[in-house]
């Protein structure tokens, strides 16, 4: 910290002694909230800064280094970046198109598909927007060995709007490899898996999966060339 | 819930331009929606009087023995405000505008819990965000991210933040902070509520901990008061009613403690070095 020596020193102005001790104790207060927030993170979540040391990195790096890394960055992945316009209109487009397309779970008490409790009790959460439970109920169902499908689809769709991206990923990804899978069942998967995409950031791999969508003329097409689109602009 | 039939039994003030009937669809598709799970008692009233306001303009009160039509376009309206909801929640951790107002005051009183509870649980997404995006370390991620929990929590505290697209708001603080922290050139759209500080001043780590020392030195009237003026931000002569004591009388006691802080710290460092 600037002025350290002169503090220590006693000579500053009070204006000076004023601001500097300002910024001492908002150093000491900032830093006592985010150690009491990562020993949350990691208690709760188990959520850690650095799996191996926890030592900070260096923020600073050589010029040099800046510029190579920068150089390969611009030609291996960065350029669409640039060109992007940002992450709000797409990531907002992602979140508003998951509401317009949410899907209900078919599985009710009264139709034709009477499962099991499990599959019941996860097709109620989900409808009722309690994916937390919905969350609990489909992992183990995803772990029977008659799991099937949509299983996975609405353990992914869970995921997903609860934020929970990744898993949203794994689970959505999943589904297309599940043999008792229909078309329409892979035609969901794929549409909210390229959501899940964008919502993390993975804009090539949402991309993949939207212009599969186009291509075969799957349900929702004219949503993902909206959504294409705009990733692309 | 079961669908009520006097509104004087009716949990949402029922609106009495509707007819019974229709009052009763209404509570009736709110209760099929097992709407009332989600909702919190006021964010319920409003919504019911939202959907009251849509059947008002869409249903012709003419049609009302029409019953199961009646019925379900009303069902269709109660779905539709619900998600309105959803997506509105969906932008903002899942809170309602209820709830968020609900966590500004608990911030203003000083009482985190809820923030903590909502940006804690959305932590992690904020750092795959800039690892994602940016392509952040995973270490610079988690930095980023705290710093823009710590500013986001300042600027709620403020009022500087209102409910609108808090996910995305969130998510773009930390990844202006990253951004700054490594010396790229900011992004040249500005959001409002979003101006990002300097990166403060970090205190290294030996001087962290003489600090430590000197602060526990300090009497608690000394510690009390240095703290709410500089870290809390509450002005002197709030203090000073506060404290029964003048204002004059608080700010010779500030400078004193101020320099009882520089002395504690003078001496700890020099025997340090």
């Amino acid at each position: 910290m600037k002025n350290l020596k002169n503090y220590v020193n006693k000579e500053m102005t009070d204006e000076s002694m004023n601001d500097f001790t300002r910024k001492l104790i908002h150093a000491k207060f900032d830093q006592e909230q985010k150690d009491e927030w990562a020993a949350r993170l990691a208690e709760e979540q188990q959520v850690h800064r650095s799996p191996s040391t926890g030592a900070k990195v260096r923020r600073f790096r050589s010029p040099l280094i800046v510029a190579i890394a920068a150089a390969i960055a611009i030609l291996m992945v960065a350029v669409p970046l640039f060109y992007s316009g940002g992450t709000s209109s797409h990531d907002q487009l992602a979140d508003a198109l998951l509401v317009e397309t949410r899907l209900a779970n078919p599985i009710t008490r009264k139709g034709e598909i009477d499962e099991s409790q499990m599959r019941l009790q996860m097709a109620d959460a989900y409808n009722q927007f309690l994916y937390p439970q919905a969350i609990e109920l489909g992992k183990q169902l995803v772990q029977s060995p008659t799991s099937q499908g949509q299983d996975f689809l609405f353990l992914g769709l869970s995921y997903l709007y609860e934020g929970q991206f990744e898993e949203a990923i794994t689970h959505l990804s999943a589904v297309s490899q599940h043999p008792a899978n229909g078309q329409n069942l892979e035609q969901e998967s794929r549409w909210f898996l390229s959501l899940a995409y964008v919502k993390v950031g993975k804009l090539e791999e949402a991309r993949n999966e939207l212009r599969q969508i186009v291509e075969k003329e799957h349900w929702p097409s004219q949503k993902a060339v909206q959504l294409l689109d705009q990733l692309n602009q | 819930m079961t669908a009520l039939n006097s509104p004087l039994d009716s949990p949402y003030q029922s609106d009495q331009a509707l007819s019974p009937s229709l009052r009763n669809y209404i509570e009736q598709a709110i209760d099929q929606l097992s709407i009332d799970k989600k909702y919190k008692e006021d964010g319920l009233r409003q919504l019911y009087q939202r959907i009251s306001r849509q059947v008002k303009q869409h249903v012709n009160p003419s049609e009302a023995h029409k019953e199961e039509g009646i019925r379900q376009i009303i069902y269709k309206l109660a779905e539709k405000e619900v998600l309105k909801d959803q997506q509105a929640a969906l932008k903002n951790f899942g809170l309602s505008e209820a709830a968020f107002n609900d966590m500004l005051r608990q911030l203003q009183q000083g009482d985190k819990s809820l923030f903590e509870k909502i940006f804690l649980s959305h932590f992690q997404d904020c750092r795959n965000f800039l690892k994602y995006r940016y392509k952040a370390s995973d270490e610079d991620a988690y930095d980023a991210s705290m710093e823009a929990m710590l500013t986001f929590c300042k600027r709620l505290k403020e009022g500087k933040i209102a409910y609108g697209n808090l996910r995305f708001l969130f998510t773009r603080m930390a990844g202006q902070i990253y951004l700054k922290w490594i010396k790229k050139q900011l992004p040249q759209e500005s959001i409002e509520g979003l101006e990002i500080p300097e990166k403060p001043e970090e205190l290294d780590r030996e001087s962290m901990a003489i600090l430590n020392i000197a602060w526990s030195k300090l009497c608690q009237d000394c510690s009390g008061l240095l703290k709410a003026f500089y870290y809390e931000g509450i002005p002197l002569k709030d203090i000073a009613s506060l404290r029964g004591k003048s204002a004059s009388a608080i700010r010779k006691q500030k400078q004193r403690c101020m320099e009882k802080l520089q002395t504690l710290f003078a001496e700890h460092f020099q025997n340090n070095s």
